[in-house]
């Protein structure tokens, strides 16, 4: 993968995709505002892709297209006609669609639908909306209609209005992500990154899996900044569930354009890290395989001109393959905040506020007293970053079990060290900023 | 007309004395065994008339029945091959039959009279009358001498055998035992390198009796470690000896010539084992299982995950009684199992799990892979660690060879020593019920223990085991009476990889 060759962004072409529905072009700004829920609606059906929205609206827009669909009187032949047989589907099987289409359109209003989500906390973005991300709608390839669970403005008047409330609106968008095996100094430069970049107002993408996405939503919600995390299920499934409940409760938002109800099929992983990819003006890479979720995002950035940054990693990490092979191919080194913003402001993104909303970054404030003795001896065994296992600090320190599991008992209870996955690491000495003025040279 | 021999046949890990009666009568020429024999039994016939023939005696032309008493059990095996033969010639009157009185034959017969030694001659012979003369094949004597305070008797063939009881020659000389063979395959642990936690999990495991799981990647040694453990496992005393060997004489599993097994056994039984084979039983006979031959030793079971759920939860019994009761329609045998069980595992299908950053399974797959141990035989092991690989500075550098397996043996000793003195055996045997009296916790300790259980980290249940494990790390540490903060920290830290599992098998 050479990041120097990557497509001229304004190519504009379409980018068949599986699920979802693209906009293309872009949605005529009457589909956006008048018959926003019609269009919601259809593309809310089973099985609706772009092209198969394409040709049921045709030039008569989504309500007319709702309207046949009840009334029954679209054919498949107008289906197949407008070029939608690519998936391979036979006239029977779309003949057996549209017969499916017709019994949900003749059986549900939009409104109903459209006020049956919001009643479950799920809003409905039209690409061009204010808070639909600016890249994506930008980006070939875009969803028409985005699923949103959480950060909805408080007396919002219902899912029929474009919403204009979300913070991120406007904001320059950074796509951080990596590999669900993380280190744990992966997840300290991620949680840093987010923190760093959410307190500056920029807004942070990433999606809800674990590993590095994980602290980087914990960062970007410290941070106190916009956090979208991409859902490959249908928002209303709540999956992963932890992750999910974090973010909404946390002041952030789960997107998905993977209509309400869709189950986290398996193809739907790749999807979206895809969407990931275009859905910012820059995505970092933390910390990933050589091959993976990470590598689709990376794929789909490159394919529409997104600027890819990553973060080197140790050379004999496996989980930092794929960033540093990142790097060696061409791509922006990120080791702190600025970096990233370097990269936003060469990629043309709109200007980072400052002031306003953002909190001082790089406040310490640690009043514990550094342990000494035998605490003191095990303490230094110990490393932030990589997991020390207890053969390592018997050894190091020379002392018998009974004194060290001792030792380190009172070491965890004082938040001076924390358990890990096979072993312990030493804990940050208070506050994740703290490492961002750390990487500087 | 009639005569009696006494001989012995096996049943589980055990002999019974059987009383061989041959009649021999006047009718149609034939020979009749009763009693219950197996096909191998039944072929005696055969061989006793070819011995009898190949040793200058007559075969009778009458009607010979041979009972075996007590006729509700069966008689496996040629072992009874001698007995029948002995007393198909004091029926004829070729030998006095006065004899035989006060005798126990235990053999197989070779076509050309040669004795042969029976199997599970230890067993056998352990079930005779001590003030019995036990007479067996020259192959056999190391082991009769072994197995109790019997006047041992042998002969190469049934020419000689008669001779000897005759008073014509004097009987053979008994060959002394050959010292036990070097068990190749145990470690010393002053050749393992590094594995600082392993050690001290083998240490607390030997020293009170604590069954150990160990969870690492491939290459971690925890085979190696494991062979290490019967080496710091205290010398078998008589009687466990003497169990030990009458179960391996059993299954046939005895070299011959050795004495009686003083060192710990080790077993390892590959995942494809049976149940049965693990357990014991069997159709024609009742054979012990690797869980018997275990007994007094170590029973390690390699890739735990990969052995059949139903195996696994079938070793929960033995766990808990120390035996297996092997029941048939016709009898129950009760076979001993007290063994110290290792369990290994990889803690996920690509086995690096616990290696940030190196492991690619995802939590579903390694909650699945997990699932497959067993819950209720994990939680009968007290001792659990997750193992690092060695750091290449610790196999390479040679600045001080590691402890050696005979000072750590000591400190078990000790301990065990300890243990003894509170009336059991070892720590783990501990009865719940006494670990207030037995092992006091002093008040930091039990602040510890209190932190735990609100935290979650520690169940109920495990609260025994950390306790009685705590206890053994304070008998390995001094003389401490009350097991303090240290002691519960360290067993907490024993039993690491309780807490990883229990996590891992939960799906996010």
């Amino acid at each position: 993968m050479t990041v120097a060759t990557a497509p001229d962004p304004g190519a504009g072409r379409v980018v068949p995709l599986a699920g979802g529905v693209t906009a293309g072009a872009g949605v005529p700004d009457a589909w956006r505002t008048e018959e926003r829920r019609e269009l919601a609606a259809l593309c809310g059906l089973a099985a609706m892709t772009p092209r198969r929205l394409w040709s049921l609206c045709g030039p008569d827009g989504p309500r007319a297209a709702w309207r046949a669909l009840a009334r029954g009187d679209v054919r498949a032949a107008a289906l197949a006609a407008g070029g939608a047989r690519r998936s391979g589907a036979t006239t029977a099987r779309l003949e057996r669609l549209v017969a499916r289409w017709h019994e949900a359109a003749a059986a549900t209003r939009p409104e109903d639908l459209v006020e049956g989500w919001a009643r479950q906390g799920i809003e409905v973005l039209v690409a061009g909306d204010d808070a639909f991300p600016a890249p994506l709608a930008r980006r070939p390839g875009a969803p028409v209609v985005l699923w949103c669970a959480g950060a909805r403005p408080a007396g919002a008047a219902g899912a029929d209005a474009p919403s204009s409330a979300w913070p991120g609106g406007g904001a320059p968008c950074v796509a951080l992500t990596g590999t669900r095996s993380s280190t744990a100094y992966g997840e300290r430069v991620a949680s840093c990154l987010a923190e760093g970049l959410a307190a500056a107002g920029v807004e942070v993408v990433t999606t809800l899996e674990a590993g590095i996405d994980a602290a980087v939503r914990a960062g970007a919600l410290r941070g106190g900044g916009p956090l979208s995390a991409l859902a490959a299920a249908g928002v209303d499934q709540r999956q992963p569930p932890g992750a999910w409940q974090a973010v909404v409760e946390g002041g952030g938002r789960v997107l998905s354009d993977a209509r309400v109800g869709a189950r986290p099929e398996r193809w739907r992983f790749p999807h979206r890290n895809g969407m990931l990819g275009r859905s910012a003006d820059a995505l970092v890479v933390v910390e990933a395989h050589t091959t993976g979720g990470a590598m689709h995002a990376v794929e789909a950035a490159l394919e529409v001109g997104v600027a890819v940054g990553a973060v080197p990693g140790s050379v004999h990490s496996p989980s930092s393959r794929g960033s540093n092979a990142l790097l060696l191919d061409g791509a922006h080194v990120v080791r702190q905040v600025e970096d990233v913003l370097a990269v936003l402001a060469v990629s043309g993104a709109p200007a980072v506020r400052v002031g306003g909303g953002a909190r001082p970054v790089g406040v310490v404030d640690d009043r514990r007293p550094a342990p000494d003795g035998v605490d003191g001896a095990v303490l230094a065994a110990l490393d932030e970053e990589l997991t020390v296992h207890l053969d390592r600090v018997l050894a190091v320190s020379g002392l018998s079990l009974p004194i060290v599991a001792a030792a380190l008992e009172r070491l965890v209870d004082g938040g001076h060290a924390r358990r890990a996955v096979g072993g312990y690491l030493r804990a940050p000495e208070r506050g994740h900023v703290r490492c961002a003025d750390r990487l500087q040279p | 007309m009639l005569s009696v021999v006494r001989s012995a046949t096996l049943l589980g890990a055990h002999g019974r004395s059987v009383t061989v009666e041959v009649h021999v009568s006047n009718g149609l020429p034939g020979f009749t065994i009763v009693g219950l024999p197996d096909a191998a039994c039944r072929e005696a016939r055969d061989r006793v008339r070819a011995a009898l023939l190949s040793s200058g005696h007559a075969w009778p032309l009458r009607r010979v029945t041979v009972n075996l008493a007590p006729s509700g059990i069966r008689k496996a095996g040629a072992g009874l091959d001698l007995a029948m033969a002995l007393g198909l010639l004091a029926a004829t009157g070729a030998v006095d039959g006065r004899l035989l009185d006060g005798c126990v034959f235990l053999g197989e017969l070779g076509l050309d009279g040669a004795l042969r030694p029976a199997p599970g001659t230890f067993a056998l012979v352990a079930s005779c009358p001590a003030t019995a003369t036990v007479v067996v094949a020259p192959g056999a004597q190391q082991d009769a001498v072994a197995a109790g305070s019997h006047r041992v008797r042998t002969a190469r063939d049934l020419r000689e055998l008669l001779e000897a009881l005759d008073g014509r020659r004097p009987w053979p000389a008994l060959r002394p035992c050959a010292p036990a063979p070097v068990d190749r395959a145990a470690v010393d642990l002053s050749s393992v390198h590094g594995q600082e936690l392993g050690r001290r999990a083998l240490e607390v495991a030997a020293a009170g009796g604590h069954h150990l799981l160990l969870v690492g990647p491939p290459g971690a040694g925890k085979t190696m470690l494991a062979r290490a453990l019967p080496g710091l496992l205290p010398p078998l005393g008589d009687v466990e000896a003497l169990e030990t060997s009458r179960i391996h004489s059993a299954a046939g599993m005895r070299p011959p010539g050795s004495g009686l097994l003083r060192r710990p056994p080790f077993r390892a039984p590959h995942h494809a084992t049976t149940p049965v084979a693990l357990l014991g039983g069997g159709t024609a006979t009742i054979r012990p299982g690797e869980a018997s031959l275990a007994t007094n030793g170590v029973l390690f079971l390699d890739e735990l995950g990969e052995f059949p759920a139903a195996v696994l939860d079938a070793l929960r019994q033995p766990l808990e009684d120390g035996m297996v009761r092997v029941a048939r329609a016709r009898e129950s045998v009760d076979l001993p199992a007290r063994f110290l069980l290792v369990g290994a595992t990889n803690p996920c299908p690509c086995g690096w799990g616990v290696h940030a950053g190196a492991c690619r399974c995802t939590p579903a797959s390694r909650a699945r892979y997990l699932r497959r141990l067993s819950g209720p035989l994990l939680d009968r092991l007290d001792v659990q660690v997750v193992l690092s690989p060695p750091e290449p500075d610790a196999l390479l550098s040679h600045s001080g060879t590691p402890e050696a397996t005979a000072a750590v043996a000591a400190r078990v000793a000790a301990a065990r020593a300890r243990a003894a003195a509170r009336g059991v055996c070892s720590n783990a045997a501990l009865p719940t019920a006494e670990l207030e009296v037995l092992a006091p916790l002093d008040d930091a300790a039990r602040a510890l223990l209190r932190r735990r259980l609100a935290g979650g980290e520690l169940t109920p249940r495990g609260l025994g085991r950390v306790w009685r494990v705590a206890r053994t790390i304070a008998d390995l540490d001094g003389a401490a009476e009350a097991v303090g903060e240290s002691h519960v920290a360290a067993a907490l830290e024993l039993r690491g990889a309780a807490t990883l599992l229990r996590t891992w098998t939960v799906p996010a």
